[in-house]
């Protein structure tokens, strides 16, 4: 009798602890005001992309999610999950030591305002070849290559967009074949104080 | 005779047509030397405006800081009172060194925790579970879990319940009060889209060398911009930045208890009972109001234009929101670039920002 009601007590326990993990989920999706719900509209960049690609997995990571669901608008570049294969192992770990390095590098993918294939190229096209790009976290440059829009970064990755101008009510989004970094990593808190 | 005296007369005029343009071109070069003193004067009262502006800002930031420590109002408050009878993180509650004895954990302290059994650091440290909004940041393991407290999160081994891992919730852990190490006082602000120019080294004429006005100098490590006194390294503010590493699972310093979104963002952003929002160059933070830790980004941010600046590089690309383009669009005599939720106008001869035209969240 008694260890069928510690069990109870138990099950009761474990089903409080379940009913607040729900609530903190519920929390995360509907973390926003009416009103910034309202000003990003329905389809918004977040929803858009794939909930289950490695891009989203690691803008959570980096509590960027909310920011995609957000008004903005932003220009993002998304690099397909083979390019997030490619980076060096370890690059897009979702650990909480790993967070300010993956931070660093989707803001310099992210874009502020909402710029178009089209407008890139017309700005290579006015810089007579080139044009630069201002992101939340570093400089691109925009460049040509074979009637392809190519982005380079400070280190000489460049990634081409692969299917650009997919629109939402935040912004538009670009896919593109490779990772971009930014200039330096972020740096990590330090161990000790000077 | 006569034509010896028609051509001097035309060798008078042609000295006296150059004489007259000399004369000209010399009073363009008196007005245009007067409108660039002008400009010069201008923008030195400008910058002198700007930097009593700053001072002003950062005199009342501070004193914000010491009031929201001090006065015991609202929620936030409250919640920092709750912190400071308990042993804090040396980057949490702006304790200075000379105050360690009285509840202050140096980060060297807390560092000897990591390999000792969580129950003996909880005897020396309180320490608490991880907050739910927060704990898709720090999720618990079959190998591991968390527990946060005095500013640091601590990683527990299940196997062995020794204390494996040991991270900062603070950025880096220099605070108003505390002293900048001065192996960092070369630590610039860096380039990143210009915030070197609107952080820089100091504040004197030239934006350039060692000392400025208030002898105060800007410097920045792991992802935080700090103002510190240029010739003791004492902190007078703190500017984390998100692209520098500074975001979500952190806390924000306790200094910063009160309300900063920009104007154009408070129509979208206010603090509810469930969520706070906090401004730092580069982002607006969601934070649980209950444990100070930043739960998500609510909008990544730019440095912004002021109007008269010079358009900073990297906005070659027309950027301006879908619904504003048929009004806004680049022409040989206006140019148009969209930040902050802002539309701005650009002279593309000049390439000065000359007007915002629209806001697009008010």
């Amino acid at each position: 009798m008694k260890t069928q009601a510690l069990t109870l007590g138990l099950a009761a326990i474990l089903l409080a602890a379940g009913g607040c993990n729900n609530k903190a989920s519920e929390n995360r999706t509907n973390a926003q005001t009416p009103e910034a719900q309202k000003a990003a509209g329905t389809k918004t960049i977040a929803a858009g992309l794939a909930a289950n690609g490695k891009f989203m997995a690691a803008a959570k990571a980096a509590g960027l999610d909310q920011t995609l669901a957000g008004a903005g608008p932003y220009t993002v570049l998304v690099p397909d999950d083979a390019a997030f294969d490619k980076a060096p192992a370890g690059t897009f770990d979702a650990k909480p030591e790993n967070r300010a390095q993956l931070t660093g590098i989707l803001t310099n993918m992210i874009l502020s305002g909402t710029m178009l294939v089209d407008d890139i190229d017309k700005a290579i096209d006015r810089g007579k070849g080139k044009a630069l790009l201002a992101t939340m976290g570093g400089t691109l440059t925009a460049t040509k290559d074979g009637g392809k829009t190519v982005l380079t970064d400070s280190k000489g990755n460049k990634a081409t967009i692969t299917q650009g101008d997919e629109k939402y009510s935040n912004g538009v989004v670009h896919h593109v074949d490779a990772v971009l970094m930014p200039a330096k990593p972020a740096a990590q808190p330090p161990t000790k104080a000077g | 005779m006569k034509l010896q005296r028609i051509e001097q007369r035309q060798v008078r005029n042609v000295e006296h047509n150059q004489m007259r343009g000399n004369q000209l071109a010399r009073d363009r070069g008196q007005a245009m030397r007067a409108e660039m003193k002008a400009n010069r004067l201008e923008r030195v009262s400008t910058r002198e405006a700007l930097r009593d502006e700053l001072r002003t800002n950062r005199i009342e930031r501070l004193d914000n800081g010491m009031f929201v420590r001090n006065a015991n109002l609202g929620t936030r408050v409250v919640r920092a009172e709750d912190f400071s009878n308990r042993a804090r993180g040396y980057g949490v509650g702006g304790c200075p060194p000379g105050l360690m004895d009285k509840g202050c954990m140096p980060p060297g302290q807390a560092a000897k925790l990591l390999g000792t059994r969580f129950s003996d650091a909880e005897r020396i440290v309180t320490l608490g579970s991880v907050p739910y909004s927060v704990r898709y940041l720090y999720p618990d393991t079959n190998d591991f879990y968390y527990r946060y407290g005095d500013g640091y999160m601590y990683r527990v081994d299940r196997g062995t319940s020794l204390i494996d891992a040991l991270l900062p919730l603070a950025f880096g852990g220099y605070m108003p009060g505390s002293y900048f190490p001065s192996s960092y006082m070369n630590s610039y602000v860096p380039d990143y889209y210009g915030l070197n120019s609107f952080y820089p080294a100091s504040y004197d004429y030239g934006f350039g060398s060692s000392y400025g006005y208030g002898n105060t100098c800007n410097r920045y490590a792991n992802g935080v911009i700090y103002q510190v006194d240029c010739m003791t390294g004492f902190v007078e503010n703190v500017i984390p930045m998100y692209a520098g590493g500074y975001g979500v699972g952190q806390m924000l310093p306790t200094g910063y208890g009160y309300y900063n979104v920009p104007d154009q963002y408070r129509s979208l952003y206010y603090d509810t009972s469930d969520y706070g929002y906090w401004y730092a160059p580069g982002a607006i933070y969601q934070y649980d109001p209950s444990s100070s830790m930043i739960t998500s980004v609510a909008a990544l941010l730019s440095p912004g234009f002021n109007i008269g600046q010079p358009l900073p590089m990297g906005y070659d690309v027309y950027n301006v929101p879908y619904d504003y383009r048929a009004t806004y669009y680049d022409t040989p005599s206006a140019m148009y670039r969209y930040n902050n939720g802002n539309i701005y106008q650009i002279d593309p001869a000049t390439m000065l920002v000359t007007a915002i035209v629209a806001s697009i969240l008010t």
